[in-house]
Order: C-alpha cells, then structure tokens, then sequence
C-alpha cells in the first residue's frame, strides 16, 4: 500500500534544515520510502535556497514603505472624493430628465400660445427661482465634468 | 457611513490608520521578513525580477490593509499568503513563464549543484514549488502551508505527497548513477 504520510518526517526535515542526520534517523529514511522521498525533495528546494543569494537584491526598506504611502494616499482621496462622484452623477441625470422634460412639454403644447398666456409677473419669483437652480447645476456639473477630465489627463504621469 | 470623509477639514482617522504600523515596525518587520519572503518568490518563480515586484507588492498590500491584532507567526503567514495569491495572480494573467533560469550573478559558483537543481525546479510545477519550499525550506507543517497558501489541509497533505514524489523521483535516477 502507497503511504502518504510518516509520523518521523518532520523530524528528517528538521535535522536536514539545522544539519544532519542522526544515526537512528538515517537508518529510518533507509527503510521509509515517505521519508526517502521528503529527504531528496528537501534537498533539491534546500539547495536552490542555499544556492540564492537574496541579501544583496533586497528592496530597500524605504522604498517600499514611501510606495505604500502613496498607496495609502491614493485610496484615502479616491474615498474621499466618492461624495463629489455621487452627486456629479446625480447633477448629471437631473440636467438629463430636466432638459426631457422641458423639451416634451413645449413640443406637446403650442409654444407661441403658451409664451401669451403666460403670466410672468404672477409666477416670476419661482421662474427666477427654477431658472437660478438649473443654471446652477448645468454651471455645476459642468465644472465637475472639466476637473475630472482635467485630473485624468494628470494621472498618468503621476 | 463611516467611510466618506468631510470634504473640508481635517480627515479624522479610521480606526485601522490609529492603529496602524509607523515607519520603524514596519522597518523591523521588514527586516525580520523580507529575505525569506524574497527568496520564496525568487525560488518558486525563478526570476528576480518578478520575485522584486511582487515583494513590493505584498509589504504595499500589507500596509494598506493592515489587518488588526496579529502575532508575529501570524503575520509571517499573512505576508506569504499575499505573495502567493500574487504568484497566482500573474500566473493566472499568464505574465511569467513557470520556471526561469535565475541569471549566473543570482547563483552560487558550484555548477554541479546549481545544474542538477535547476532541471529538477523547471521541471516541477508553480503549486508544487510553493508547496515544497514552505514545507522544507519555511519548515512549516499542513496546517501553516494551508493558511500561507488558502488551502485546506487536507488538500496540502495530498498536493505535497505527490509534489514530494515528483521532486524525488527527478533526483533520484541521477543521484544513484553517480
């Protein structure tokens, strides 16, 4: 029967990894395929290990921790800056509907007709009112619109 | 709604960044770590170049997510899980080659040796690579192997009896010829 497993084979891995075997060991790998197999197995991965030479390739130290700075950075704005996402979409979508709107009123009804009726010193205040809130979030949205392209032009080179 | 910040004013610190590790633990962890991370990633990949960047990467992710409240072990197997889910991810992308010779200057100048175990590395795959370095160069048991990798014992009991075979029947023939 195929054994997986040896109760002894983290102890043949362990003396191959401080030193060497000791003579009772050693006669256990002679007789234990599991642990013939793990010794060979170790010692091809132990010596490309000690083949390395990882010290001189190191990254530095500071290198390292001012890269995640940066990355920290980089997600602490993007974090912060989700609110101004939200309601740039959101500006977008009320121009979006508003400008629907105001277009299939004024094709459904005669726009001269609707220009005479139209009493604008009744309803001025709220005109002026309406008219100030849509200027306001097309000025908005707009200038959101020019700083996202602006910023995304930088990124790259950043 | 913790997570979006005042726009204006200072951004008041989230409980990961009170706690979070300054420049001198991070230095003293590096130092503590970096080398065996490194020649893990140099030894399943091959490439120092590749085993540079995702060194890089791991202490980045690390640092970003900074999880709360662990023991220097558990950290150790934390960095390593990260590099490897790395590994998996380059691998997945198709970014490296499995085995690359590692340039002359990154070997020792014994020829036999650095030949002998070059052939039997290339020829084994990514996942038994990592399964055999962190159980015979990291010494780590089933149960570690599985947190630094995310799999499950079980499975790591089985992937490294086979890995073990193929690793031995590679240098066997050759060793008994000699």
């Amino acid at each position: 029967m195929n054994r997986t497993w040896c109760e002894r084979e983290s102890d043949v891995v362990q003396c191959l990894r401080t030193g060497s075997l000791s003579h009772e060991l050693h006669d256990h790998v002679l007789s234990c395929v599991v642990c013939a197999e793990a010794r060979s197995a170790a010692q091809v991965m132990l010596q490309t290990a000690s083949l390395l030479r990882v010290e001189d390739d190191l990254p530095a130290v500071s290198v390292v921790w001012s890269l995640a700075q940066a990355r920290k950075r980089q997600i602490a704005l993007k974090r912060a800056t989700r609110p101004l996402i939200f309601m740039r979409a959101l500006s977008v979508v009320y121009v979006v509907f508003s400008a629907a709107w105001f277009l299939q009123y004024f094709w459904r009804s005669n726009f001269m007709e609707l220009l005479a009726d139209w009493n604008v010193f009744e309803d001025e205040a709220t005109c002026i009112a309406a008219a100030i809130a849509v200027l306001s979030i097309v000025i908005g949205a707009a200038y959101l619109l020019h700083d996202s392209r602006r910023s995304a032009e930088r990124a790259p080179s950043t | 709604m913790d997570e979006i910040f005042p726009i204006a004013g200072p951004v008041p610190l989230t409980d990961k960044e009170a706690t979070a590790m300054d420049e001198h633990e991070f230095r003293s962890l590096y130092d503590a770590t970096a080398r065996s991370i490194f020649a893990y990633l140099v030894g399943v990949t091959g490439r120092r170049d590749v085993a540079d960047d995702v060194l890089q990467e791991t202490y980045c992710r690390f640092l970003v997510r900074q999880p709360p409240s662990m023991n220097d072990e558990e950290t150790r197997r934390y960095l390593f899980r990260i590099a490897t889910n790395l590994l998996r991810d380059r691998w997945r992308r198709r970014d490296d080659e499995p085995w690359q010779d590692v340039p002359e200057d990154g070997f020792s100048i014994d020829m036999d040796a650095q030949i002998d175990v070059r052939s039997a590395m290339s020829a084994l795959k990514p996942r038994e690579r990592e399964l055999l370095w962190l159980a015979y160069v990291e010494g780590m048991g089933h149960a570690e192997i599985a947190a630094a990798t995310g799999l499950r014992a079980i499975s790591v009991r089985m992937l490294l009896f086979r890995a073990r075979r193929k690793a031995a029947g590679l240098l066997l023939p050759k060793r008994e010829t000699v």
